[in-house]
């Protein structure tokens, strides 16, 4: 019994497999495709929309008509709408195939934020126009430029740490005349990464933290030759405001500080948290620690991250947190 | 309420700023131009049918409409749309005093299609609209089947297209300027209905045609001429100037000579000086026939076009009635019901049969009946001619048919006109006429001389298709001729128009011979007329009077004689198929190479011109640098470095935009003359001694980008200190 069980299991995965060799990106994918993702006439589908179907009766009608009446020039009529609109699937295929996804590009997002996920593709010249992107229940409409480049951005609700896979995303297009739809299902090989979501209200990083924390609010008086010129990445809380105010460029502090100043978040420190909210507290610790400009070292249970401070190491140490396994 | 709710969530759930979907969301103003257009356009083919106020008011509604809606992109309330549709009713009933005709009915639709124009935000509604317009600019087919109306109607459907390609490129898309935006949907849609052609050709050929029609064919969708039940001088005319297609009749197995060939409809026997008419007593069946030995029979099938009169015309003299018709005494096929629509009939006929050997003195009577105080000049004649062959009917009759040949007898299409006594006027004066003006003469002549004649109208003669072998009979080939019976070989044929003009009878398109047209001068108009009257006749020929016959012909051009409906079907699909195959390939060809970047193109162009004058610019080496290299070369040095500063400037310090400086800027790389050669004194250009140092990094750094190897550090340096 379970045998036979099994083998009905393992016969509509070989159906599946065979049809998806068959016809390609008919619906779901199962396997994720490396970028880009060109797409072809062998993995492009077409069907009439409601509205192509409700034409075709109307065609219908009209040519029973003019044949009914044997008239001619009304059915020639009847022929020229009707072929034109037919004529017109070709164009909308000519208009998506080649199309190919190049690239997708996403901000950095903590947990529960939205990722906003930008698409490239690039399509012939003079196509590409009122594609289509479907993911889940957003829909997103672009227009190619004169180059031949698409780029859609959606708008992802995230609510786990982690990698997030996009999963299936749907290309069509119903250009020109809305009576077919065109289109294809592709899984691009592509992830992006959710940072934990920081915890709302932490309290203020550990001792060492705070100590250094006053002395950076102290040392107002500082030496010129701790100032150099702001850098991308550089913490609001490190512009040197004042000497700012005397230049052109922001003026940012820089830190010396002993070793002993460094700050450790410990997630053994943490023992009195769930396992979640350890993770949260610490990204809000890591987020706070780059905030003020201190240098900090983070403590998992499996690996130790610095002491360094800076935008590349707080990535790293968000990173890290993202991807530690589920609790349990 | 409800619909808030359901369009907060839609909203929600395809994101913040998702872009409106074309089939939800609302029509931008492009599109509902277009919408407005296609409106129009349906309307304007039915302007011969609305009065002209009707037509005016609803023009007028839907530029009202579009002018509001152009201000304020919002639906109207739900009231305005309803009492707008009260008011259209209530003007269709002022012009028509009802809505039940077909014209009323069409005004009423033309009404509802503007005011799908109030009504219809959704893109939805748009759709529907369009495809209403469409199936109103058909039916104004069914009323005017001319090639220029047909043409007319074709443009006026491309608004139509325009406004399906508007509505799914609404939203935020490319900017384009509004002008070239509407010719671009204006030329998809053209594009659309050329590529179409074939297919639509295609499927207009094999389509096989019905040959009985579905459902009744529409109150005056053509006007009908047709055999009339009273003939008086001049009745026929409009028959016989009329080339529509009567009739097609295919023979199975031999068919009888052209000239033998007359097709009995009525047969008119009363006459009341002026008009013959048909007998009123109602008709008995159909005398028995005697059939001489050897006499052919003839079998054939006829197709007669809708007339709307219950008379099918049948082969002289035929033997069995068609199905659902009856034949009378004298011979007249009467359908059951009045033919309305295309109508398929067989029987057999023998022209050589004898009819009617004995005549009862009743019939007799009424077939030498004549009215008192008539035509006294034609009776005498008669009777003189009675006087010189006393016992001889056939003598008699050939004396008048001698009288017509001998005396100066013209056949015309426009006789003049005839007094009280017609028979009279047109034997001894006018002596013009056409075949009813012969019959009715000869009838005359042989009932005074005391012979049994009555005059029978239908088709003579017709159009012999070889290739469809089959007949066609125009109302053009309407005829009169008579019967005289005489004794021991009833009722006989005689046709006095075949001695007055042979070539009526004989030959095919003879008929013009005796037809004297406005137009048949040599004026530039009456040219220019003749023109236009040829190009009608081939439309006529080549897309009116396509039917399932000449489908049949066709086929057996391409060596199908076999194929039958099936075959059709079967071509067909091959035709689709073959049709579809060519725009595949079109829709899935390679394109042609990426346009790029027009100014990048006439820079590389620039490039290319200066290789072919001796100096390759190298694939390091910028505009700025090249500038300063080639200032002092010859005569074109400085136009050169002038052309290479003026791209640095468009490309890099974002100049392209202005359009004015782009043209310029063409216009003088266009008009550099660069011989072969020209430069050919230049050193070769070698990356040590580039003089870039003072470039500044953005340029270079963009430029430079493909030789970044050796240049890399130096560069780096050159930025830090361009910074300090």
């Amino acid at each position: 019994m379970s045998g036979a069980v099994a083998g009905r299991g393992r016969l509509r995965a070989a159906l599946g497999h065979q049809l998806e060799r068959w016809l390609p990106a008919l619906l779901r994918r199962r396997h994720d495709e490396p970028l880009p993702i060109r797409l072809h006439r062998r993995r492009l589908y077409v069907l009439p929309t409601g509205f192509g179907l409700f034409a075709a009766l109307v065609f219908f009608v009209m040519q029973l008509g003019a044949l009914n009446y044997n008239n001619n020039p009304a059915l020639l009529f009847t022929f020229m709408l009707g072929a034109a609109c037919f004529v017109s699937v070709f164009r909308g295929f000519r208009n998506i195939n080649g199309l190919s996804l190049e690239a997708l590009r996403a901000l950095p997002c903590h947990a529960g934020d939205v990722l906003e996920l930008t698409l490239h593709a690039r399509c012939r010249p003079g196509q590409g126009q009122r594609i289509r992107l479907e993911h889940l229940d957003a829909r997103v409409q672009a227009d190619a430029d004169d180059s031949g480049a698409l780029t859609w951005t959606l708008k992802l609700p995230t609510t786990r740490r982690g990698w997030l896979h996009p999963g299936d995303l749907a290309l069509s297009t119903r250009w020109p005349l809305g009576l077919f739809q065109i289109w294809s299902w592709l899984r691009p090989d592509w992830r992006a990464l959710v940072y934990p979501a920081a915890e709302r209200q932490p309290p203020p990083l550990p001792q060492a933290g705070r100590q250094a924390a006053a002395r950076t609010a102290r040392s107002g008086d500082e030496d010129l030759r701790m100032l150099r010129p702001y850098q991308p990445g550089d913490g609001l809380g490190r512009v040197a405001w004042k000497a700012s105010a005397r230049s052109a460029d922001l003026i940012v502090r820089e830190l010396e500080r002993p070793e002993g100043q460094d700050v450790v978040l410990d997630w053994h420190a943490l023992a009195g948290l769930g396992y979640e909210q350890r993770i949260a507290r610490l990204t809000a610790w890591v987020l706070e620690a780059q905030r003020v400009g201190l240098r900090w070292t983070l403590q998992l249970p499996d690996a130790r991250l610095g002491p360094d401070l800076g935008q590349a190491h707080a990535a790293r140490c968000l990173r890290a947190l993202a991807l530690l396994p589920e609790a349990g | 309420m409800a619909v808030i709710s359901r369009r907060w969530n839609r909203r929600r759930l395809a994101g913040p700023r998702a872009a409106p979907d074309p089939v939800q969301g609302g029509l931008d103003l492009t599109a509902f131009s277009w919408l407005t257009a296609t409106v129009c356009a349906a309307l304007l083919p039915l302007a011969p049918q609305l009065p002209a106020w009707f037509l005016s008011m609803l023009m007028a509604l839907a530029a009202l409409r579009w002018l509001q809606r152009r201000r304020r992109p919002r639906p109207l309330s739900r009231w305005l749309v309803l009492a707008l549709t009260a008011l259209m009713v209530g003007a269709v009933l002022l012009a028509y005093g009802t809505l039940l005709t077909r014209t009323a009915g069409t005004a009423l639709l033309g009404g509802l299609l503007v005011l799908k124009l109030f009504e219809g935000e959704r893109p939805r509604d748009a759709c529907l609209t369009v495809l209403l317009a469409w199936f109103l600019l058909m039916a104004a087919l069914l009323d005017d089947q001319s090639l220029l109306n047909t043409l007319f109607v074709s443009v006026l459907a491309l608004p139509g297209l325009a406004t399906l390609v508007a509505l799914t490129s609404t939203g935020a898309g490319r900017r384009e300027p509004p002008r070239q935006l509407i010719a671009g949907q204006l030329g998809v849609g053209a594009m659309l209905i050329v590529q179409a052609l074939p297919l639509a050709l295609v499927g207009f050929l094999l389509l096989p045609r019905l040959a009985t029609p579905l459902w009744g064919l529409p109150e005056a969708a053509v006007d009908r001429t047709g055999l009339s039940e009273r003939m008086s001088p001049g009745s026929m005319i409009d028959l016989l100037i009329d080339d529509r297609p009567a009739m097609r009749v295919s023979f199975e197995g031999e068919a009888p000579a052209r000239e033998a060939m007359y097709w009995r409809a009525l047969v008119l026997t009363e006459f009341d000086g002026r008009s013959w008419t048909r007998l009123q007593i109602p008709g008995q069946a159909a005398p028995a026939l005697r059939l001489p030995a050897g006499a052919g029979v003839y079998r054939y099938e006829v197709i007669i076009e809708p007339t709307d009169t219950r008379w099918l015309p049948l082969l002289d003299l035929p033997l069995t009635e068609p199905q659902d018709a009856t034949l009378d005494q004298d011979l007249q096929g009467t359908a059951a019901r009045p033919v309305s629509t295309i109508l398929r009939y067989a029987s057999q006929s023998a022209p050589q049969a004898l009819l009617e050997l004995e005549l009862d003195p009743l019939r007799r009577a009424q077939n030498l009946r004549l009215p008192q105080g008539f035509n006294p000049a034609s009776r005498e004649l008669a009777q003189r001619w009675r006087a010189a062959h006393p016992d001889d009917d056939g003598a008699v009759i050939d004396t008048a048919l001698r009288y017509f040949r001998e005396q100066p007898f013209i056949y015309t299409y426009v006789p003049p006109l005839l007094g009280r006594d017609s028979v009279d006027d047109f034997m001894s004066s006018t002596r013009a006429g056409f075949c009813e003006h012969y019959a009715s003469a000869f009838a005359f002549l042989m009932r005074a001389a005391g012979i049994p004649t009555r005059v029978v109208i239908g088709y003579q003669g017709g159009f012999h298709n070889r290739a469809g072998n089959y007949w066609l009979l125009r109302y053009s080939d309407a005829h009169a001729w008579n019967e005289s019976w005489l004794p021991g070989r009833g009722w006989v044929r005689v046709d006095p128009t075949s001695h007055i003009a042979p070539e009526r009878i004989f030959t095919e398109g003879g008929r013009a011979a005796g037809r004297s047209s406005r137009f048949d001068g040599s004026s530039l108009i009456s040219r220019l007329y003749q023109q236009f009257d040829r190009v009608g006749h081939l439309w006529r020929r080549a897309v009116l009077e396509f039917n399932a016959a000449r489908q049949m012909e066709l086929l057996e051009r391409l060596g199908l004689e076999q194929a039958g409906p099936h075959g059709l079907v079967a071509l067909l699909a091959v035709g689709i198929v073959l049709a579809m195959l060519g725009l595949g390939w079109m829709a899935l060809r390679p394109s042609s190479p990426p346009s790029g970047d027009p100014l990048l193109r006439d820079w590389q162009g620039l490039r290319r011109r200066l290789a072919r004058a001796g100096f390759a610019v190298p694939t390091w080496m910028g505009p700025r640098e090249l500038a300063q290299r080639i200032a002092a070369a010859g005569p074109h040095g400085a136009e050169i470095a002038a052309l290479c500063r003026g791209f640095e400037a468009l490309r890099y310090a974002g100049l392209d935009a202005d359009q004015q400086r782009l043209e310029q800027f063409r216009r003088r790389l266009h008009a550099l003359r660069l011989s072969r050669g020209a430069l050919a004194g230049l050193a070769e250009p070698r990356l040590n001694s580039h003089p870039g140092l003072d470039i500044q990094p953005a340029v270079s750094g963009l430029t430079l980008s493909g030789a970044a190897g050796p240049l890399g550090p130096d560069h780096a340096g050159l930025a830090r200190r361009s910074r300090s």
